[in-house]
């Protein structure tokens, strides 16, 4: 509910063009907050070091907090939904090819109609990908994820990242 | 809340090739909700040559939801129960996007039969058949392929035979199927687990 309230206004914004600049700045504050840990893959051990650190001890923390349940593991894999502030930020771009199929529905994209496009350049009808993005963070297509508001699952995140570079693999998740 | 359009383009866009997909997908009635499907055993595995049904019921929420699949086709498998046909697969629970379809999922179960998954199994009993004594795994799924799976039905003395093929004694396989009024599952369970 709380999302589509935030698309509504959102389309508001992007149409009557005053909201224009007040929508942006929100969005790139936001994306700066919130996409911090989806940088990790880039920027190499010097980085991730302080990451892994500061997680370790928040897992350690939380562990002890919730009563040894270990976050990282009961979250990977979960139903967690798209980080609000990520969704807002999303861009909106107008569909200027024919052929482009929207694959929740399955119906071909209206050139001229708005799509919301992902960071992994995947492009959805904006009413077929937010129920989406209410359940889940990741990219239907491509499982691209998004950040979350859920603290254990962001933790959980950086966890199997470093893992993964602790292993020689791609970071990326 | 159901995608119907969607869910009527899937059934449409899944029956143009089932003779090279070797999967179907057909109405359950004229309700959207509770579809069939079948899948055809892949070649080269103990499933070869049969055809399993699969029960299909759409949540209210497809396709943002799972769709529900179950085995109706009795089967011998690791990841599937060989007591009621529950799957675990990874892509019929949290592994779901709604890009994929009943198509998908149906062809992603036919490849779950060509590649069982035994470290993550649905039935245990049949896991650690398949992990530690496999000729026997092969031999009973392929007995279940034969004796579930494929359509023609066999006549008495033929179920007689496979029954005592697979080691029970011919005096109890004759009573317990006289008992079950000649089911085949039914008198295999029996014999199973008597
Ligand atoms: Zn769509
Ligand atoms: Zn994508």
């Amino acid at each position: 509910m709380a999302m589509c309230e935030v698309y509504d206004r959102k389309e508001r914004g992007l149409r009557g063009g005053a909201g224009f600049d007040w929508r942006l700045r929100i969005a790139e504050h936001l994306m700066e907050r919130t996409l911090s840990a989806a940088e990790l893959g880039a920027n190499g051990w010097a980085v991730i070091g302080r990451y892994v650190d500061t997680a370790s001890k928040c897992r350690r923390l939380l562990e002890v907090v919730s009563g040894n349940r270990r976050p990282s593991e009961e979250k990977a894999g979960a139903e967690v939904a798209a980080s609000v502030t990520a969704v807002v930020a999303l861009p909106s771009v107008e569909c200027q090819r024919k052929g482009w199929e929207c694959v929740i529905c399955k119906e071909e994209i209206e050139t001229g109609r708005d799509v919301c496009v992902l960071p992994c350049d995947h492009g959805f009808h904006w009413g077929c990908i937010l129920p989406w993005l209410r359940k889940r963070n990741t990219c239907p297509y491509c499982r691209f994820e998004l950040p979350t508001d859920d603290v254990f699952f962001e933790i959980g995140r950086v966890w199997r990242c470093a893992v993964r570079m602790g292993m020689g693999e791609n970071p990326i998740i | 809340m159901l995608d119907l359009s969607r869910v009527q383009k899937e059934l449409t866009e899944c029956n143009k090739d089932t003779a090279v997909s070797g999967v179907t997908l057909s109405l359950n009635g004229s309700d959207l909700t509770h579809l069939a499907g079948t899948i055809t055993g892949p070649l080269g595995t103990p499933y070869e040559g049969g055809v399993f049904h699969i029960d299909i019921k759409l949540p209210s929420g497809y396709p943002f939801e799972p769709p529900k699949m179950q085995f109706i086709t009795k089967v011998w498998h690791p990841n599937i129960s060989s007591q009621n046909g529950a799957i675990c697969l990874d892509i019929l629970k949290d592994q779901w996007s709604p890009a994929l379809t009943l198509k998908t999922a149906l062809l992603s179960l036919q490849a779950l039969l060509s590649a069982p998954a035994p470290d993550d199994p649905q039935d245990a009993v049949v896991a650690q058949q398949y992990l530690r004594n496999h000729p026997t795994f092969v031999a009973t799924a392929k007995y279940w392929t034969e004796a579930f799976a494929k359509t023609a039905s066999i006549g008495i003395e033929q179920k007689v035979q496979k029954l005592v093929e697979m080691g029970f004694p011919e005096a109890l396989v004759r009573s317990t199927l006289e008992m079950v009024n000649g089911d085949e599952n039914m008198a295999l369970e029996q014999l199973c687990s008597g």
